[in-house]
């Protein structure tokens, strides 16, 4: 194999992999590395060594995938909730969208705030782990850009078929630019949400420093 | 699920430790002594007749060096060479003798038929 393409097929592993094994690995190809065969056993290997740092550094998963994750699963018991509550309350009724009275009102606010404020509990949680175990480190925070975009997207309609109540979510995809700002200013108020606990974070941080610099008496 | 990937090693009741075919085939190499890549690849196809990619050498490599079953020596001009530890020895025992006790049956159920 050329060097240049054992170069260039070593570069696709991770970084820290590549530092360890990489010098290596490309000698082997040069030496050894003939075919399509090798080729394809690299893009295997290099797959799977980003999927095992993946695996490695669990706090990618968690911190990535998990604020997605964590909301759909509550948007789920809110979803249910909803549909409890319709068949409890409101039996006769062809929406659960409709006047509330006495408990149903109780109880259909707990649902409701779960589902407005699953995404800032969410990442309110993120930042509490966050601050445990990468304390002043702000990447954790990414993964809830994708949360908040799908919590800025996301619709429940109820309907009923026959006898039979149907709750249900949807993505509703914006086809106009008022409908597009709308969205992003959604999902910008639910990262000042989710931001709070780090800002407020930082500026305790900001003051700790600042006592810090008085001279002691 | 149990296989003849999972063995145990130490005393019973000890956590079982998977390991691959490839990392079974590298241990078994570098039983015989030190080796770099591109003589490992080498025995390997000797030894059992299959030939290695290099990105599932290195694979293999890299996992059994993170948990201590082989270990790197000073480098040799650009060659890296390797060699098993204790514990790698103890688990290629473990694994060839899983390996042998599984094969025996299963040949002596052959021969029943």
């Amino acid at each position: 194999m050329s060097p240049r393409l054992a170069r260039a097929l070593v570069r696709l592993y991770p970084q820290r992999w590549r530092g360890r094994y990489g010098a290596e690995l490309e000698l082997l190809l040069v030496e050894e590395g003939e075919g399509f065969g090798a080729v394809t056993d690299i893009l295997r290997s290099a797959l799977i060594q980003h999927l095992r740092a993946l695996r490695f550094g669990s706090s990618g998963i968690v911190f990535g995938i998990g604020p997605t994750g964590a909301l759909l699963l509550l948007y789920i018991v809110a979803g249910r909730m909803l549909w409890w509550g319709w068949r409890m309350f409101l039996p006769g009724e062809a929406t659960p969208f409709v006047r509330l009275e006495g408990g149903a009102v109780f109880y259909f606010g707990i649902d409701r705030l779960l589902y407005y404020s699953a995404p800032v509990l969410i990442a309110w949680g993120v930042c509490c782990l966050a601050g445990k175990r990468h304390p002043g480190r702000w990447w954790p925070a990414i993964g809830m850009l994708p949360a908040a975009l799908i919590a800025a997207l996301i619709h429940v309609y109820a309907e009923r078929v026959g006898q039979v109540e149907r709750v249900r979510f949807g993505l509703v995809v914006p086809t106009q630019w008022s409908e597009l700002q709308v969205v992003l200013l959604h999902a910008a108020g639910i990262l000042f949400l989710s931001a709070i606990p780090y800002l407020a974070r930082g500026i305790f941080a900001m003051e700790g420093r600042g006592r810090s610099l008085e001279p002691l008496r | 699920m149990r296989s003849t990937r999972d063995v145990a090693v130490g005393d019973p009741g000890d956590r079982t430790v998977h390991i691959s075919d490839p990392q079974t085939l590298v241990l078994a190499s570098l039983a015989e002594g030190p080796k770099h890549g591109h003589a490992m690849l080498a025995d390997i196809l000797s030894l059992s007749g299959s030939r290695l990619g290099p990105g599932t050498l290195y694979g293999a490599i890299s996992l059994l060096e993170e948990k201590g079953f082989i270990e790197a020596l000073p480098s040799e001009e650009r060659r890296q060479p390797y060699r098993i530890t204790p514990r790698g020895l103890e688990l290629l025992r473990a694994k060839l003798t899983t390996l042998h006790r599984f094969s025996t049956a299963g040949l002596k159920r052959l021969g029943a038929l």
